[in-house]
């Protein structure tokens, strides 16, 4: 049975790395898609890497898993936490081949902190605070320590110049691959699974750019990419050539035109109220006159009665509400006329698992409101922008379109996926639907309702 | 000491037939398997809770995660 290597590379376009694969830019990447499968593929909504990243790891489209962002509601409050890897409600593909007498490695893949129990080696990922709670072992904490490793690039240096910033995504990618490498070598594993989150940093800060042309970032951009692609080379050399590699990202990339802030729009439209004058914090609503509320990206709740602490919607209004806030969600347009939203979906429609007691156009409006579930979790509606228009939250902002230094946002259907040994399924797939073809690949069967 | 079945990297364990039931009826249509899929789901989360070294963040490093996702634009 194979061995495999995972090298997450995360929001890495596939059209921005198929031009140069072509180009011959990349020489490792263009010698990689010569023997393997390189194709588009579709990420998560909402598009982001938290929920794109554990549908990868659980095989699992959100609806199943329960992680819908990088911020989600306090369960009898409204306020919001942080996602921990213990909320997550499947087993990862770490576990199922632990299960399996499989030895595995995972190393910064998002939401993977607090490290989970498993047959080898987990490394949290960026929502780790500390070093010193990275991992299980202390031998692995003191080994990264040893080296300096760097859980994430710091984005307040992005903030503040894109000069501060590149020294440091390139030292976050140096201490990376040291590290893998250094566990490749060291420890026995059948399944090593690595991630690079400083190409999304990159892209977040630098895209527009890139894109523009402008010649000392657009250098430095790709400046970057070569460096990366160096590394792909050295541990395509490093691996046994019976071992399968898959390169994979969780979402494409696009120009930001302008942020959206989606909180600012529901009250100005006056589906939300301000809990204070000036809000203390991203969900200060005033819950007795607000219908609905939202949380980045385009997720927007209804403040159903008897599901919400202080719901005001009764349930049997919940789906004329959702309609008519769609409809006006709809209709935002930017100041030069663009429309803005593309699309604004039901939670059934995206993350209503197949299999479940009832199919989604049937569904009672008691199951959709059902909170003991991974469905229960998701919003009510995931608005879906036109490329260009990054959904924000900004419930204290006095402007809904604003510009600030970031310059590339998510797309849904340009992630990318090069495999080398790991059959990909033949028609149009998305992100979660590559976990059981690893399994498979390797000897193991997948849990039965993988996606 | 641990029971049988050690062959197939699973050990049985027994639950009172009411406690059973109730978390049948807790688990219906939430996604799991069966309740033994449910039952490993909750004791894994536990010890992933008491695992030495995964220790769980402070107050102060939720607010420096928060202020990470802020600069970040996911908050």
């Amino acid at each position: 049975m194979k061995r495999v290597v995972v090298l997450g590379i995360d929001g890495v376009p596939y059209t921005f790395l198929k031009q140069l694969v072509e180009n011959k830019g990349l020489t490792n990447f263009a010698r990689l898609a010569e023997s393997a499968e390189f194709r588009q593929m579709d990420s998560v909504y909402p598009t982001v890497s938290s929920a794109a990243w554990t549908s990868f790891v659980t095989g699992k489209q959100p609806g199943k898993h329960g992680l819908y962002g990088f911020v989600e509601r306090e369960p009898n409050g409204y306020g919001i936490r942080i996602p921990l890897s213990t909320w997550v409600r499947s087993r990862t593909i770490w576990e199922v081949l632990s299960d399996a007498g499989k030895r595995v490695f995972g190393m910064n893949v998002p939401v993977t902190y607090p490290p989970r129990d498993v047959n080898g080696i987990l490394i949290g990922g960026f929502l780790c605070p500390a070093i010193d709670k990275v991992a299980a072992s202390a031998e692995v904490r003191q080994y990264l320590s040893s080296i300096d490793y760097q859980i994430d690039s710091d984005p307040m240096l992005a903030r503040e110049s894109r000069d501060r910033m590149l020294p440091n995504v390139h030292l976050t990618l140096e201490k990376r691959m040291e590290a893998m490498f250094h566990f490749l070598e060291k420890e026995p594993w059948d399944y090593f699974h690595t991630h690079v989150m400083a190409t999304d940093r990159l892209c977040h800060f630098l895209l527009g750019s890139y894109e523009s042309g402008e010649a000392k970032y657009a250098e430095a951009f790709l400046d970057f990419f070569r460096k990366l692609d160096g590394y792909l080379g050295r541990l395509m050399d490093a691996l046994p050539g019976d071992c399968a590699l898959v390169v994979l990202s969780d979402h494409g990339f696009c120009p930001i035109k302008s942020e959206v802030q989606f909180s600012r729009f529901l009250v100005e439209k006056g589906w939300t109220a301000l809990g204070a004058e000036v809000p203390q914090h991203p969900l200060d609503i005033d819950p007795a006159r607000s219908r609905v509320y939202s949380l980045i990206p385009g997720r927007i709740y209804v403040n159903v009665r008897g599901r919400e602490p202080e719901g005001i919607v009764p349930p049997e209004d919940y789906n004329q509400v959702r309609e008519e806030v769609a409809a006006d969600v709809l209709e935002l347009r930017a100041p030069n006329g663009d429309k803005v939203i593309r699309r604004v979906f039901r939670r059934e429609e995206v993350y209503w698992p197949e299999g479940a007691s009832a199919p989604a156009p049937d569904i009672q409006v008691e199951e959709l409101l059902r909170t003991d579930t991974a469905f229960g979790l998701a919003a009510d509606l995931i608005a879906v922008p036109f490329d260009g228009y990054d959904l924000k939250m900004g419930l204290a902002q006095s402007e809904v379109f604003v510009k600030t230094e970031l310059e590339g946002m998510h797309t849904y259907d340009d992630a990318l996926i090069l495999a080398r040994g790991v059959e990909l399924p033949a028609e149009r797939f998305a992100i979660y639907n590559v976990t059981r073809h690893v399994l498979e690949a390797m000897g193991v069967r997948p849990l039965a309702d993988m996606d | 000491m641990r029971p049988k079945s050690r062959s197939s990297g699973k050990t049985t364990i027994k639950l009172p037939t009411p406690l059973y039931e109730k978390l049948s009826a807790l688990i219906d249509g939430a996604g799991y398997n069966s309740v033994t899929d449910f039952v490993v789901y909750v004791l894994r989360d536990l010890v992933g809770q008491c695992a030495a070294g995964a220790k769980r963040p402070t107050e102060h490093e939720i607010d420096e995660t928060r202020q990470r996702l802020r600069n970040l634009g996911y908050l």
